[in-house]
C-alpha cells in the first residue's frame, strides 16, 4: 500500500507540471491583464505602469516568466499576490483551513441526509417514502444553492434568530460560536450534494438488493438488519465514496456562492477575486494547491476501495 | 435645468433626516460593524496605493491628508491649519497643526509631509494618483511647523489634488524595507488593528487624536456583505449596525414602511453612469452619429428604471448653486432629429453597432440598447470582465462602453481626465481630441482666477455637450440603512463616511 501511495504521489508531478503550463498559457491567452486592474478605473500612468511591470518580471519574455515561477515554486516560494502583496501561501493557507473546514462539514450533512434518505428509497421502491425521497431530491437538485442559502438565513437568522445570518469565527477562538456560524453554509452547500447523493445511494442499493449474495444471505436466514447495514450498504457504497471523492474536490473549488452569501473567507473566492484581478501568481498558486487537494482526496478513495472491497488490488 | 420632483422630494427627506430632532449627548464606547456592499473592504492597506470608494472610506479613518472636504465638499484646511499661495502661483506654503499625534505616539512634522509626497511621487511606490502631485517639482522644510511646495509652473487645480486619504500623511518609520506597508499608521481617529484574512479591516479608537475629545467608538470593524439579500439580513439582525448601498428595487417599499426597524438615507449621488463612444473610429469618429446617440437617449426613463425614481438626471457633477455649475439645458429626447443625423451620415437603412459593459452595467447597456434600436440603430450587447474590458478600452478597439465614473473637487480632474489624451486609458477611451478643447484646459490650469477659470471651462463645457463622446446617462442615488442605535451618522455628498464635519468620528451609540 506504501509503495502503491508513493507511486500515485509520484503521478502527481506530471499532472502538475502540464497543469502549470496550462494554466500560464491560459492566463496570458485570456484579453485582459493585471496591470490594468492594478491601475483601477479612472487611473492611467505609464511611469506607475513601467514600475510595476518591472516589479512583477511582466516585462520579461513568457517562457522566463514561467521558468522564474517554476523555480521559485520548487523552491517553496510562491511569490506574493500583485493586488494586496501578501505572500501568496500565507494567502492559500490562510484560507484553506476555512474551506476545508466547510466541505467536511457539508460532507457530513449530505452524508447524514442521504444515506438514510437512499436507503429508505431503495427499501421501499415505487411506494410512497421512495417517492417522497425523491421529489425531496430532486428539488434539491433543481433549486439553485444561493438562493437556498438566502431561504435558511431568513428562517434561521431574521425569523427565528437561532444563528447568525454571515461571517466566519475560528474554532480555535470559541468553538461554539465557530459552529453556529459553520451550521447554515455547510447546510447549503450539504443539501445540494445530498440530492444526488440520495438518487446515487438508492439507485446502487436497488442494483446490490437484487443481487445472488442477498437471496443467499436471506436463505441462510440473516436478519434483514444485517443484510441491509452490513452487505448490501458496504457494496453500494463503492461507487458513493467515488462519488463523494469527485464531489468533494468540488466543495473546495465550487463553494463560490456559498463562500460569498455567508461572507466565509474561503479559497473560492479567493481564486475567483485572483481570476477578476487577474493575479497571475495568486491564481497559479491556488490551482496548483487546489489540483494537489483534489488528487490526494482521489487518492484516499482509492484507497478506500480496498477497504470496503477486499477485492481490489492496490498495484 | 430640471430635476426630477422624486429627487427634490429625496434630497428635502435627506436634508430632515440629517437634523437631528433631539439633541442627545453623544456616548462613548462600543463596536460598530459596517457592512459593505463589495466583495472586498478595501484594496490594500497603504493609504497611497489605493483603490476605490469602499477602500478610501475605510482607510480614510486613520489616514489623513493636509487638506480635507467639508460637508458641502469644499476644500478646508486639515493637518495644515493654514496655507498661502505665492502670487505666480507657484510656491504653496502650509503651516502646520501643531501636536498632532501618529498612532505610534510621535508628533507630526514638516518632514513627514516632505517624506510622504515624496513617496507617493517615486513611482517604485505605484501609486495611481502620482500623476496628480507630478507638478510639484520639491518639497521644503521650512522649519518643524511650516512647509512650502514648489510647482514646476502655475497649476489651479493643485490643492484638490492634495485632499484626501490618497495624499495621507504618514511617518517613515511605518514603511517596510521594500517599501510597502504591513501596518500603517496615520494620524486618524482610529487606528489600524489588523485586516484579517483580508476580510475584516479592524480600526480602534486612537486615544490621542488632535480633535478634542473625537472619536467616541471604541471600534470600527468593516466587512464585506456582497450578496444584497445577505446584506439586508445581516442588518435586521443585527450582524451589521450599518450597510451601504441598499438595493434600489428594496427602496419605494421601504421608503413607504416607518415601520421597517432601521433608519434609511436615500440622497442624491456622486456616481454617474456614461455611454462612451469611440470617436477613433468608424461609426463614432462622425459627430453626427455621437449626436444621434445623445438625442436617442431618454434618460429620464434610464434613471426610473435602473434607480427606481431615486436617482437623477443631470449633465454635470456639479449641484445647483456650485461654483463650478455650468449653464446649460439638458438634452431631450428626439427620436426623429437622431434618425435625420443618421440618414445624414449615411445611415439610412440602420446602423449596427456593439455595446460594452461589465455585469455591474449590463442592465444600463440593456436600455441603452433598446433606446437606441428605436431610432434606427442595430445594436447587440456583448459583457466581459474589467481586465478584459480595459484592455480594449485602452486600445481604442469598441463601439460604445457603458461605464461609471464619479465625483471630482476641480473641473479639471472631470474635463482633463475625460477630453485631452492625458487622461486615464479607460476614461480617455473614447480618443476624443479636439484642440480647441485642449487648449483651454491647458489655459484653465495656469489661471488663477477662479472666475476666468469658470468662463473657460463653461467653453470646454459647451464643446463636448455639442461633440458628444460620451453623454451623462444619469446619477444613482447614495443609499445607506443603519440600525436605530447608531446616532449621529450623516454621510457626505459622495456618499462616503470621512469628511471634515460629518464622518465616522462623530458617530456614537446609544445602547
Amino acid at each position: 500500500m506504501l509503495k502503491y501511495t508513493l507511486r500515485r504521489l509520484l503521478q502527481l508531478v506530471p499532472v502538475l507540471l502540464i497543469l502549470s503550463v496550462l494554466v500560464f498559457s491560459l492566463l496570458h491567452m485570456v484579453p485582459g491583464n493585471p496591470i490594468d486592474v492594478l491601475m483601477g478605473e479612472g487611473h492611467s500612468d505609464p511611469v506607475v505602469e513601467a514600475a510595476l511591470r518591472e516589479r512583477y518580471g511582466l516585462d520579461r519574455p513568457l517562457p522566463v516568466q514561467y521558468w522564474t515561477w517554476l523555480t521559485n515554486i520548487l523552491s517553496g516560494d510562491f511569490g506574493t499576490s500583485m493586488y494586496s502583496r501578501e505572500p501568496i501561501l500565507k494567502l492559500i493557507l490562510e484560507r484553506f483551513p476555512n474551506t476545508l473546514l466547510l466541505a467536511l462539514a457539508s460532507a457530513v450533512v449530505a452524508l447524514a441526509i442521504s444515506l438514510p434518505a437512499g436507503i429508505i428509497a431503495a427499501l421501499y421502491q415505487n411506494r410512497l417514502p421512495d417517492f417522497g425521497a425523491m421529489a425531496v431530491a430532486l428539488a434539491g437538485i433543481s433549486i439553485p444553492n444561493f438562493w437556498f442559502g438566502i431561504l435558511l438565513v431568513l428562517l434561521f437568522s431574521q425569523y427565528l434568530g437561532w444563528l447568525p445570518s454571515m461571517g466566519y469565527v475560528s474554532p480555535a477562538e470559541d468553538f461554539w460560536t465557530a459552529m453556529k456560524h459553520l451550521i447554515l453554509p455547510a447546510v447549503t452547500l450539504g443539501t445540494a450534494m445530498a440530492a444526488n447523493l440520495t438518487r446515487l445511494i438508492r439507485a446502487e442499493m436497488i442494483e446490490q438488493l437484487s443481487q445472488d449474495y442477498v437471496r443467499t444471505a436471506r436463505a441462510k436466514g440473516l436478519g434483514e438488519r444485517v443484510i441491509v447495514g452490513v452487505h448490501v450498504l458496504k457494496n453500494a457504497m463503492i461507487p458513493t465514496v467515488t462519488i463523494i471523492g469527485i464531489q468533494f474536490g468540488g466543495l473546495l473549488e465550487g463553494a463560490v456562492l456559498t463562500e460569498v452569501i455567508f461572507a466565509w473567507p474561503g479559497i473560492g473566492r479567493l481564486a475567483v477575486d485572483a481570476v477578476y484581478e487577474r493575479d497571475y501568481p495568486l491564481i497559479q498558486g491556488v490551482v496548483l494547491v487546489a489540483a494537489i487537494v483534489y488528487v490526494a482526496v482521489n487518492l484516499i478513495v482509492d484507497i478506500s476501495y480496498r477497504y470496503l472491497d477486499p477485492r481490489v488490488k492496490l498495484d | 435645468m430640471k430635476l426630477t420632483s422624486l429627487f427634490a422630494a429625496t434630497a428635502l427627506g435627506c436634508a430632515l433626516l440629517a437634523v437631528p430632532l433631539v439633541a442627545d449627548t453623544p456616548k462613548r464606547g462600543g463596536t460598530m460593524t459596517i457592512g459593505v456592499s463589495s466583495t472586498t473592504v478595501t484594496n490594500g492597506i497603504d493609504p497611497h496605493v489605493i483603490l476605490g470608494d469602499n477602500t478610501v472610506w475605510a482607510l480614510s479613518q486613520f489616514g489623513e491628508g493636509l487638506l480635507h472636504f467639508d460637508g458641502s465638499m469644499n476644500i478646508v484646511p486639515w493637518l495644515a491649519h493654514s496655507y498661502s499661495i505665492s502670487d505666480d502661483g507657484l510656491v504653496y506654503t502650509f503651516e502646520l497643526e501643531r501636536g498632532v499625534k501618529f498612532h505610534n505616539g510621535r508628533e507630526m512634522v514638516a518632514e513627514d509631509v516632505k517624506f510622504s509626497l515624496e513617496r507617493i511621487l517615486d513611482p517604485a511606490t505605484a501609486s495611481r494618483r502620482r500623476q496628480n502631485l507630478e507638478i510639484i517639482d520639491r518639497v521644503e522644510v521650512i522649519d518643524d511647523y511650516t512647509v512650502a511646495i514648489h510647482l514646476q509652473s502655475a497649476f489651479a487645480p493643485f490643492l484638490a489634488n492634495l485632499v484626501g486619504v490618497w495624499a495621507a500623511i504618514i511617518p517613515s518609520e511605518s514603511v517596510n524595507a521594500d517599501g510597502s506597508i504591513t501596518h500603517p499608521v496615520g494620524t486618524g481617529p482610529f487606528q489600524f488593528n489588523n485586516y484579517d484574512l483580508g476580510e475584516r479591516l479592524v480600526l480602534d479608537r486612537f486615544d490621542d487624536y488632535w480633535r478634542g475629545d473625537l472619536p467616541y467608538l471604541d471600534r470600527v470593524v468593516f466587512t464585506p456583505v456582497s450578496d444584497e439579500a445577505a446584506r439586508m439580513v445581516a442588518l435586521r439582525t443585527g450582524a451589521v449596525d450599518l450597510i451601504t448601498a441598499v438595493p434600489s428595487q428594496l427602496l419605494p417599499s421601504l421608503m413607504a414602511n416607518q415601520n421597517r426597524g432601521f433608519e434609511l438615507l436615500v440622497a442624491p449621488g456622486t456616481s454617474w453612469r456614461m455611454a462612451t463612444m469611440n470617436t477613433t473610429r468608424p461609426p463614432f469618429d462622425d459627430v453626427r452619429v455621437r449626436q444621434a446617440v445623445d438625442l436617442a437617449l431618454d434618460r429620464e426613463e434610464l434613471m426610473l428604471a435602473r434607480t427606481f425614481g431615486f436617482g437623477h438626471v443631470d449633465n454635470q457633477i456639479w449641484d445647483e448653486g456650485s461654483f463650478w455649475r455650468m449653464e446649460a439645458e439638458l438634452p431631450q429626447r428626439d427620436v426623429a432629429r437622431a434618425r435625420e443625423l443618421l440618414a445624414e451620415a449615411g445611415h439610412a437603412d440602420g446602423l449596427d453597432i456593439t455595446i460594452e459593459a461589465r455585469s455591474l452595467y449590463i442592465d444600463d447597456a440593456q436600455i441603452v440598447q433598446s433606446q437606441l434600436n428605436e431610432a434606427g440603430f442595430r445594436a447587440t450587447i456583448a459583457m466581459s470582465d474589467w481586465a478584459a474590458l480595459a484592455e480594449r478600452m485602452r486600445a481604442h478597439n469598441f463601439d460604445m462602453v457603458v461605464a461609471a465614473a464619479g465625483w471630482y473637487a476641480d473641473p479639471d480632474g472631470r474635463y482633463a481626465r475625460f477630453y485631452t489624451p492625458e487622461g486615464p486609458a479607460n476614461f480617455y477611451a473614447g480618443g476624443y481630441e479636439n484642440a480647441e478643447v485642449s487648449a483651454l484646459l491647458d489655459e484653465a490650469r495656469r489661471q488663477t482666477d477662479p472666475a476666468a477659470r469658470r468662463a473657460l471651462y463653461q467653453q470646454v463645457f459647451d464643446t463636448v455637450q455639442r461633440d458628444a463622446p460620451n453623454p451623462i446617462l444619469y446619477f444613482a442615488p447614495n443609499t445607506m440603512a443603519w440600525r436605530h442605535h447608531v446616532r449621529d451618522f450623516r454621510t457626505d455628498r459622495q456618499g462616503g463616511f470621512s469628511n471634515a464635519e460629518t464622518g465616522l468620528a462623530f458617530v456614537w451609540l446609544d445602547q
